[in-house]
């Protein structure tokens, strides 16, 4: 009964939030770009390549009305596989992950800023791969090729939704199948990496300023600090902004969040028996952001909307933090009683 | 007390949405934030021409 009224409280919210939004709101920054511009017509014509579905979706729907409300539908789909996806992960957790999902401020600038739908497009596809991966019916395996690929049609990073799987599996207790998972995935990783070391070497070329580059060390560090800033939001989201500024970062600063983002990585193996959530939550958002630490975009360093396909695993690692939090307290509690 | 927690963060985030959502209500509202949130960055005076581009 908690769980119904959660959900219904949270998507009344969700109506009162973006309502009003969807009625009055305008296109904005690129959006005029994918819906008239020449990207759309050159995209659509390339079905089958990276983003092919997203500049599909913008051929169908033009008006600022309908664009805002395809991207709100999505997120309620992103919203609800969430769910389905925790609760598999830790009975009774689905419902307050998905809210966490559905109301954390970090997704507002990926729901209500039309020209993300790529970034909605693309987690639908990796949380329904995963979701299918781990279902207890065989033939959703079926289903896992078109997951895949509308996550890649939605945008390019989408791939990754092949290494989110072997984490789903594991984290559902499948230990033995996600073990092997794990290791076909990271060999084809391998494989493909050095095959296409050349085209990786190079893969800075794109963008809205495609002739701007960086070295590749100068970037991972730049790229390190701008995931460190969106993990600090993801805490406290108090200072969102379309256009944050990380020119003035210094090395030692930079260097300072390349540790923090190793030492994560680092609680994240500690806390996989106790808190499972948060190491599912944590390898979640290493896996989405590893790619864009490959693709230089000098003059667009990791942002809000682009942060939205890591935002379930941020939900999860919330909500265990919370249970943990809860748990050590009661414990606390029950001791003192004890002592009384 | 779990669900009081996520409950109380959940409301915490529904009064943070409730002044984020509409930044992106027009270009004018956009660029404004953007200028308000980080005014002494370099990119702060390009925000503030875009946001006064944009005024009505």
């Amino acid at each position: 009964v908690k769980a119904v009224i959660l959900s219904l409280s949270v998507c009344a919210a969700l109506a009162v939030l973006y309502v009003p939004h969807i009625t009055s709101a305008t296109f904005v920054y690129e959006d005029a770009k994918y819906a008239s511009g020449p990207e759309r017509s050159v995209a659509a014509a390339w079905l089958w390549r990276g983003r092919g579905l997203t500049a599909r979706s913008w051929a169908l729907v033009q008006t600022p009305q309908g664009a805002h409300a395809l991207n709100v539908e999505l997120h309620l789909l992103v919203v609800l596989l969430v769910g389905l996806l925790a609760a598999q992960i830790v009975r009774g957790r689905g419902s307050a992950v998905a809210a966490v999902m559905a109301l954390h401020p970090l997704t507002t600038e990926g729901v209500a800023y039309a020209a993300s739908r790529a970034d909605l497009l693309m987690t639908v596809g990796m949380l329904l791969a995963v979701v299918c991966a781990v279902s207890p019916f065989a033939w959703t395996w079926g289903v896992l090729p078109f997951a895949v690929g509308l996550a890649y049609l939605g945008k390019e990073p989408g791939i990754v939704a092949i290494g989110l799987i072997p984490l789903g599996l594991w984290a559902c207790g499948q230990r033995d199948v996600a073990s092997r998972a794990a290791w076909l995935v990271l060999s084809g990783v391998v494989i493909v990496g050095y095959l296409e070391r050349e085209a990786i070497r190079n893969l800075s070329h794109i963008g809205q300023y495609p002739g701007a580059t960086m070295a590749l060390p100068e970037w991972v560090l730049l790229q390190s600090a701008a995931v460190y800033r969106l993990l600090m939001l993801s805490v406290a989201p108090f200072w969102l902004s379309v256009s944050p500024d990380l020119s003035g970062v210094t090395v030692p600063t930079a260097w300072g969040a390349v540790l923090l983002l190793v030492g994560l990585l680092e609680c994240a193996w500690h806390a996989r028996h106790r808190a499972p959530l948060v190491t599912v939550g944590i390898l979640w958002c290493a896996i989405v952001a590893a790619p864009r630490f490959l693709v230089r975009t000098p003059t667009s360093p990791f942002n809000e909307h682009q942060w939205y396909g890591a935002m379930p695993g941020v939900a999860c690692v919330i909500v265990g933090l919370v249970d943990l939090a809860c748990g050590r307290v009661e414990q606390w509690r029950g001791a003192r009683c004890a002592i009384a | 007390m779990r669900l009081r927690v996520i409950v109380g963060l959940l409301v915490i985030y529904a009064v943070l949405d409730w002044y984020a959502v509409p930044v992106w209500r027009s270009e004018a509202t956009v660029w404004t934030h953007a200028h308000q949130i980080n005014p002494a960055s370099d990119r702060a005076r390009v925000n503030l021409l875009k946001a006064q581009a944009f005024q009505p």
